[in-house]
């Protein structure tokens, strides 16, 4: 069922909807929160949080745009808010926790490339981890992410250029052995 | 292949976090929570309250109809009923402005519990 009637049951009071709008989404929310906040309780508190607010708000969407994009922008703000109150600062390449990060994935026999992209990602503002995430992940356009974020465009591009030449950094240091091809250029 | 695409592609394969299974029920959980604790938000203004008010409204109506000198200076009412101008001083007391601010206030009063009331349902429906 398309996202569109699933919202005109979920407005008229099925839950049963409602359920099948957060079981088709939660995991979107759900990556994006984690990738913010960097904590598996926080995340999951977040995205409850968020379905609540789609749940209110669900009058508020009248179909002009993308429901992802909508629903994207209230995850985004929502985890950015959150994360805002925890005052967590973010970690430079230069914080012993990095250096830490990278001493356990060289320990390892096999590299693990989740594990350590999930590391890497952790050391970026929750900001850049986000914008990273929409673009690369869920192949969200420039505008997109305009759209749900609010920032420019140009500092868009200037936040992904900067986050993966970041991450590249991070990426390079851990996996001195493998022959990493990515670059920060695009 | 282009490099954004190779780290789109990289992406792609860390895939998305897994939300928990049951996240959906407590979402749902939390609405319904929610939206009993807001049905039993006792309201701002009972019907005692209003009784007392529409009370005193009566008494400063009554006592501005009956005792009008006291307020504006216009003739008591028994002598107005004598000489038979009651009807134009009835006029007077509606327009003086005890009675305009015994409505003003009442009138604020119902709205704002109405304002309130509908709140309350917007927030029950969530």
């Amino acid at each position: 069922m398309e996202d569109l009637a699933i919202i005109a049951l979920a407005r008229s009071g099925d839950m049963n909807a409602f359920c099948t709008l957060v079981a088709r989404y939660k995991h979107m929310v759900f990556t994006v929160a984690n990738r913010v906040l960097r904590d598996q309780l926080d995340a999951e508190e977040v995205t409850q949080d968020v379905f609540i607010k789609i749940h209110d708000k669900l009058n508020e969407f009248h179909g002009s745009g993308k429901f992802s994009t909508w629903l994207y922008s209230i995850a985004y703000r929502t985890a950015i808010s959150a994360v805002r109150r925890k005052r967590t600062v973010a970690i430079s390449l230069d914080d012993p926790q990095v250096a830490d990060v990278a001493a356990e994935m060289s320990g390892l026999d096999h590299m693990d490339r989740n594990l350590i992209l999930e590391n890497a990602m952790a050391t970026l503002p929750p900001e850049d981890a986000a914008i990273l995430t929409m673009y690369h992940l869920e192949e969200m356009s420039v505008q997109e992410i305009v759209t749900v974020t609010g920032i420019g465009a140009s500092n868009v591009k200037v936040k992904l250029h900067r986050s993966r030449k970041r991450l590249s950094a991070i990426l390079h240091q851990q996996l001195k052995s493998e022959v990493w091809t990515l670059t920060t250029d695009g | 292949m282009k490099e954004n695409d190779q780290w789109t592609a990289l992406f792609q394969e860390v895939g998305r976090h897994k939300a928990p299974d049951d996240l959906e029920l407590r979402v749902v959980e939390r609405i319904r929570e929610r939206s009993s604790v807001v049905s039993r938000t006792p309201q701002l203004f009972g019907p005692r309250h209003w009784s007392l008010a529409a009370i005193l409204f009566v008494v400063v109506a009554a006592s501005g109809w009956l005792f009008p000198g006291r307020m504006h200076g216009t003739t008591p009412i028994l002598r107005t009923v004598t000489d038979g101008s009651w009807g134009h001083q009835l006029l007077e007391v509606i327009s003086s402005p005890w009675a305009l601010a015994g409505c003003a206030v009442t009138l604020v009063l119902l709205l704002l519990d109405r304002a309130l009331s509908k709140r309350g349902h917007l927030l029950i429906r969530g």
